[in-house]
């Protein structure tokens, strides 16, 4: 345990290069680079909302804060997820030559992806602002879901990370899984339309528990329920710990598989 | 006695050769579905041992595959030995060949951070060795151009650079000194003859007996994974070039 930690902080300023690194791939020859974070939420927004909006309008009163709130959540995890397969394996070159510790690869896609979900909130709250959508003292607690996603992520990171070194055809099976996985979000119409006894399998999608909390801070206005926050500790703490035995087991064999 | 830097205790390393790679989901079940996951065992290195002491050299020679690289890689922690145990003292710098570590779409300046961190040195650290990596590979007029620009003459020049300058315990070199013209091939070399009146310790990996006649007190010669002689690196390189020769005339 001390080992892996001072692991870590060896490695620690790495991690950061790492991080520079990726950013500045991210937006290499692009002309507005980071404003594409900003930009990207309105206009799937815009389109969103002009097509969904009349239908729901009974049930979601301000919509686009609704649509974004659950999308910036949403968005980062999907996103995060799909380009975690290969970034073990994107850095295969190095991994055969060095040792590094291999999650620093995981980690640093995640925290890249972080910060990007970081900017795409100034977007949430321009919009809440020309809204005129209130902000209530629960809109404080927003951290909060960011922190959950965040966890869940990094754990979902780390085993999709292993098994794209193991199979190449993961990254195809992951497009179905997510396209499967937003429509089973309740991203831009109201939990209301699913019918009772088909609810239970919402509760089982933990990003449906993450944007409720995140939607009840910002758009409701109310404290989470106990309930739901429990819930959402469990899935995000439970798949970190999975993620670091899984990856943990297998990060030794990854040489051979690169 | 001297101080021990590396040493190596029966070390074994064994590879599965599979003879259907399944790198796809569908193969891999459907393999498994067949019983059909065999594994052809290799051993790439069997039963080697040694020591070299701290500022020591050793030179590691042998044909093509007789598993120099592999050695190489197991002592600067990439792969678990199968079988047997490596001690190490101090840090390890692997000298990538030809930059291997190299983002393309950085400048030399930003990789020369990467690499350092890579290294496992803090920013102040690199930044403290910045003029001193610059000034040996002579590169000054080309710090913020895109490596992809570069010739592979300058990026094994860097990569050298980096590498000898981050004041590591252990250097690994797997035939890095045959690339570069002969001004810059001799500085390396004296470069490394400092390094080792300094302390550190290296790990030579060459096809020029010259060379490693030159650099290495010691040498080990590999064959098949097996080790062939162990001893004076002129006894051991007049060895082996003896049965290359051998091998030429049958």
């Amino acid at each position: 345990m001390t080992r892996a930690f001072q692991d870590f902080m060896k490695y620690f300023n790495f991690l950061m290069e790492l991080v520079k690194r990726d950013f500045k791939r991210k937006y290499y020859k692009s002309v507005l680079g980071i404003l594409w974070t900003i930009l990207n939420p309105l206009m799937m927004m815009v389109v969103i909302t002009i097509v969904f909006s009349t239908l729901f309008k009974r049930n979601i009163p301000n919509f686009p804060v609704y649509y974004l709130t659950g999308y910036v959540i949403h968005n980062f995890i999907v996103t995060t997820t799909r380009l975690s397969i290969g970034s073990v394996l994107g850095n295969g070159g190095l991994i055969r030559k060095i040792y590094i510790p291999k999650y620093m690869f995981c980690l640093s896609n995640v925290l890249v992806q972080f910060i990007t979900l970081l900017f795409s909130l100034i977007p949430l709250f321009l919009v809440m602002i020309v809204t005129k959508a209130p902000f209530t003292k629960y809109a404080l607690l927003f951290p909060i879901p960011l922190l959950y996603a965040l966890v869940f992520t990094l754990g979902l990171s780390l085993i999709l990370s292993t098994y794209g070194v193991y199979f190449r055809d993961l990254n195809h099976l992951y497009g179905i899984i997510t396209m499967m996985w937003m429509y089973a979000t309740p991203l831009f119409y109201p939990i209301s339309i699913i019918p009772e006894r088909f609810r239970f399998l919402w509760d089982l999608n933990p990003n449906y528990i993450f944007i409720t909390i995140a939607r009840n801070l910002m758009v409701d206005g109310i404290m989470p329920s106990q309930k739901m926050l429990i819930v959402a500790t469990c899935y995000s703490v439970i798949t970190l710990i999975m993620g670091i035995v899984v990856f943990q087991e297998k990060e030794n064999k990854f040489f051979l598989h690169i | 006695m001297a101080q021990k830097s590396v040493k190596v205790e029966n070390v074994s390393m064994m590879f599965n050769l599979s003879k259907n790679k399944e790198e796809r989901l569908k193969e891999y079940v459907i393999n498994l579905i067949k019983g059909k996951l065999f594994f052809d065992e290799f051993w790439a290195l069997k039963n080697i041992s040694f020591e070299v002491e701290k500022g020591g050299s050793l030179g590691l020679i042998g044909v093509n595959g007789s598993g120099k690289s592999t050695l190489l890689k197991l002592i600067s922690g990439i792969m678990r030995p199968t079988r047997g145990s490596i001690k190490t003292v101090g840090t390890i710098a692997p000298l990538i060949e030809l930059g291997g570590g190299f983002d393309a779409s950085l400048s030399a300046k930003e990789n020369i951070f990467l690499t350092g961190a890579m290294h496992g040195h803090t920013r102040k650290f690199i930044q403290k060795q910045f003029e001193s990596i610059i000034e040996f590979s002579e590169l000054h007029e080309f710090v913020d151009v895109p490596l992809r620009n570069y010739s592979s003459g300058m990026r094994s020049r860097l990569g050298f650079a980096i590498a000898t300058l981050v004041q590591a315990d252990i250097l690994i070199a797997d035939e890095v000194l045959s690339v570069g013209d002969i001004k810059f091939r001799e500085k390396c070399e004296k470069r490394l003859n400092e390094m080792m009146t300094e302390g550190t310790t290296v790990l030579f990996v060459s096809h020029s007996m010259g060379q490693v006649q030159k650099i290495c007190k010691n040498a080990l010669w590999l064959d098949k994974g097996e080790m062939k002689m162990f001893g004076p690196s002129k006894e051991v390189c007049k060895a082996y070039e003896k049965s290359l020769n051998l091998g030429n005339q049958s």
